[in-house]
């Protein structure tokens, strides 16, 4: 038993085996469409069937047709596009309006193949797409296609009204497909989703390798379209809906997987313009950073960033504005009263501005806008004014949308620079700033400061990625020679702005002064005393050494008196003795002359 | 879904290739070589052909598309089994094996009018 047992162990490891180096991994195919290949790591399956889901209007024959062009401009493989709902002509109306050039694409290139059935068409009895397949075999030798699109495949097979003849049909052209290595679009509608119709998308997801639904809903007034990876047979993939727009190149896929990593990194320090701005920042902005300016309306958000704006312009440097609901002309004209010359960088061609509507668009098809100017520009700057008007719709995606700007920024080693518009802070900073203040590198806040009846913006640097910044809140004024910060007052345990400041500095002024005048007068005052007491210190010192030249005088003459007298006491003397002498015996006169 | 049996002893479509020239009206069967809805219609058009004596003058022609896929691009084939009849100035198509009896009777009888 135990013999038979291991035997089996053996052989089924020699199955595994085999299995191993028998099947290969599912090799993929770009679509063009970049963020769908970033989703799906790589692309369609090759020589696979995928299924394109979704209601009409979303995009399905758009995505088909889109990577049979990109597939021929990419890699020069032709492709054919059958289509069963629509007529060849409309097809190519309906992306002449892109920037494909499609209708230039020659047909041996790109066929579009009409597959409808005429209109007056009776069924009777089962049948096969076997014709079809026929004819695009024909085609397929004939101009080496490598891709098929079955456009709205749904509508012919439903017709045949039986689970099993729509299973064998699909089964047929997925057995075909893998005959003829081609790859495969089929793209099938779900709108109607009565229960058949639920029955066969369920059924083509599960003869499908790799199942996409193509999604869109109303948010409020808002339309929001999304794309997203239901099924992917033998790879891993992003399953999240992900944002999508259709714009002037057809669809883009917004993916929501944000890489943060490979970003360029400079220590180059680039200029604010703003001098004192740059000196609290500890030489300005990092290069390639994100800046985040939050503050309420008016606090002259615009007017940084302009500045921005100008001072790189002003170095050669090119960069993108991009604003939303004002007019390019009219930011020019309102930067021109403070001082900041916009219009010249802009006739210069230095500088590339964009004025976008929030209204009506969603926050990825201004995404894709932004892209399409700065693949175009190529700016060093780039300012988005403001990034919060992305915020203010109902948009799903906005959060996501307003992080892949800063990232398609940081990727590309962009100095990005977006505003954002928070509600009236009272010099706080408000918890609810959005999603992009943590990834942005510097968020600086500017708020109003209301005293004495009087509005004043002070600005505050919140954080700064790797610089040393100031942590001191300060007054940001405007004048018609642009932006200036000024040193708030801080003093007496008070904070004070504009005028307050200004009175209060006048104050101190004038009582310096008083205190200079009274200081003077003292000093002046005690300087007299002290020359005073000089003099009659001198006057005492003089007295005293006259007096003590008098008292030397005086011994000096007592000396010589003294001596005088002494001489004149023995001369005195002498005489008395030769008087005396005269009478005296002479013995006494020898005892004299002994002594 | 019940194709008919087909009936013995009758002119098998594919021999009336060269069929008799009438008034113009030519029975044209787009098949997929001997697949079973090709072949259930090949039989039920022999059948309807002999029952209802119905078109006068008419000509019936079978294609092939895996025989023949040039054919099938240039004539736009989409599905097999297609019956299109064909008159001076418009055709009338039919898709499917052709097993509804009825729907066939009502294609022939219209054929009969394209003239």
């Amino acid at each position: 038993m135990r013999k038979f047992a291991k035997r089996v162990s053996e052989l089924r490891s020699a199955r595994d085996r085999g299995r191993v180096s028998k099947y290969q991994p599912i090799r993929k195919k770009p679509t063009g469409i970049a963020g769908f290949d970033q989703i799906t790591d790589g692309g369609l399956p090759e020589g696979r069937l995928t299924v394109v889901i979704g209601g009409p209007g979303m995009g399905k024959s758009l995505f088909a047709l889109q990577t049979l062009v990109n597939r021929l401009r990419t890699a020069g493989e032709p492709g054919l596009f059958v289509t069963f709902e629509e007529p060849v002509d409309r097809v190519r109306v309906n992306v002449a309006g892109l920037d494909w050039a499609f209708n230039s694409i020659p047909e041996n290139r790109l066929a579009v193949i009409d597959a409808r059935l005429p209109g007056d068409t009776v069924q009777a009895g089962a049948f096969d797409v076997s014709g079809l397949l026929a004819a695009l075999t024909a085609r397929k030798a004939a101009m080496g296609a490598k891709n098929v699109v079955f456009d709205g495949i749904d509508l012919l097979i439903s017709s045949l009204n039986d689970e099993y003849l729509e299973r064998r049909e699909l089964a047929r052209i997925d057995e075909w497909i893998r005959a003829e290595g081609m790859t495969a679009i089929l793209t099938v509608k779900s709108y109607s989703m009565s229960e058949r119709d639920q029955k066969r998308a369920d059924l083509i997801q599960y003869l499908t390798d790799c199942v996409i639904r193509l999604e869109g809903r109303l948010f409020d007034a808002n339309f929001s379209r999304t794309l997203r990876v239901v099924k992917y047979r033998g790879s891993n993939f992003a399953p999240d809906a992900v944002p999508m727009a259709i714009g002037h190149s057809g669809i883009e896929v917004v993916p929501n997987q944000i890489s943060r990593d490979n970003y360029p990194v400079f220590s180059e320090r680039i200029s604010s313009g703003v001098p004192r701005l740059d000196a609290i920042l500890d030489g300005g902005f990092t290069r390639g950073s994100s800046i985040l300016l939050s503050g309420a309306p008016g606090t002259a958000k615009t007017s940084l960033a302009s500045s921005l704006v100008a001072a790189g312009c002003a170095r050669g440097r090119k960069a993108v504005f991009v604003s939303f609901d004002e007019s390019d002309a009219q930011i020019v004209a309102n930067m021109r009263s403070i001082g900041i010359d916009l219009g010249r960088h802009v006739a210069s061609g230095r500088l590339a501005m964009m004025s976008l509507r929030s209204n009506g668009h969603s926050p990825e098809e201004c995404f894709l806008n932004i892209c399409d100017l700065v693949q175009r520009h190529k700016p060093d700057i780039l300012v988005v004014d403001p990034l919060s008007a992305f915020m203010e719709t109902a948009y799903p995606f906005a959060a996501v949308i307003s992080e892949s700007v800063v990232d398609l920024a940081k990727s590309k080693g962009i100095t990005f620079l977006g505003t954002s518009l928070l509600g009236q802070a009272d010099g706080e900073i408000e918890a609810s700033a959005i999603h992009v203040s943590t990834i942005a590198d510097t968020w600086i806040h500017v708020s109003y400061v209301i005293q004495n009846g009087e509005r004043n913006r002070a600005l505050t640097i919140v954080k700064s990625r790797g610089t040393g910044h100031s942590n001191q809140v300060r007054e940001l004024a405007l004048t018609d020679k642009g932006i200036d910060l000024v040193d708030v007052y801080v003093g007496d345990g008070k904070v004070l702005f504009g005028s307050a400041r200004l009175e209060q500095q006048q104050l101190e002024t004038r009582d310096e002064r008083l205190e200079e005048v009274q200081h003077a007068r003292r000093k002046f005052e005690l300087g007299r005393g002290i020359a005073e007491l000089q003099g009659r210190a001198q006057a005492i010192v003089q007295e005293l050494a006259s007096k003590r030249r008098e008292a030397e005088l005086e011994e000096s003459a007592e000396k010589v008196r003294s001596v005088a007298r002494r001489k004149a006491i023995t001369q005195r003397g002498l005489i008395r003795r030769l008087a005396d002498d005269s009478r005296v015996h002479p013995r006494h006169k020898k005892q004299r002359a002994g002594q | 879904m019940s194709a008919k049996a087909p009936r013995k002893g009758h002119m098998p479509v594919a021999a009336a290739n060269s069929g008799a020239k009438g008034n113009g009206i030519c029975l044209r069967l787009y098949v997929a070589s001997t697949t079973p809805n090709s072949e259930r219609a090949k039989s039920n058009l022999d059948a309807a052909l002999r029952d209802f004596s119905v078109v006068p003058g008419y000509r019936v022609e079978l294609i092939d598309v895996l025989a023949d896929a040039k054919r099938a691009v240039t004539d736009n084939v989409i599905v097999t089994p297609t019956l299109v009849a064909i008159g001076p100035t418009r055709q009338l198509i039919m898709i499917g094996d052709l097993s509804d009896s009825h729907k066939l009777q009502g294609l022939l009888e219209a054929a009969a009018n394209l003239s």
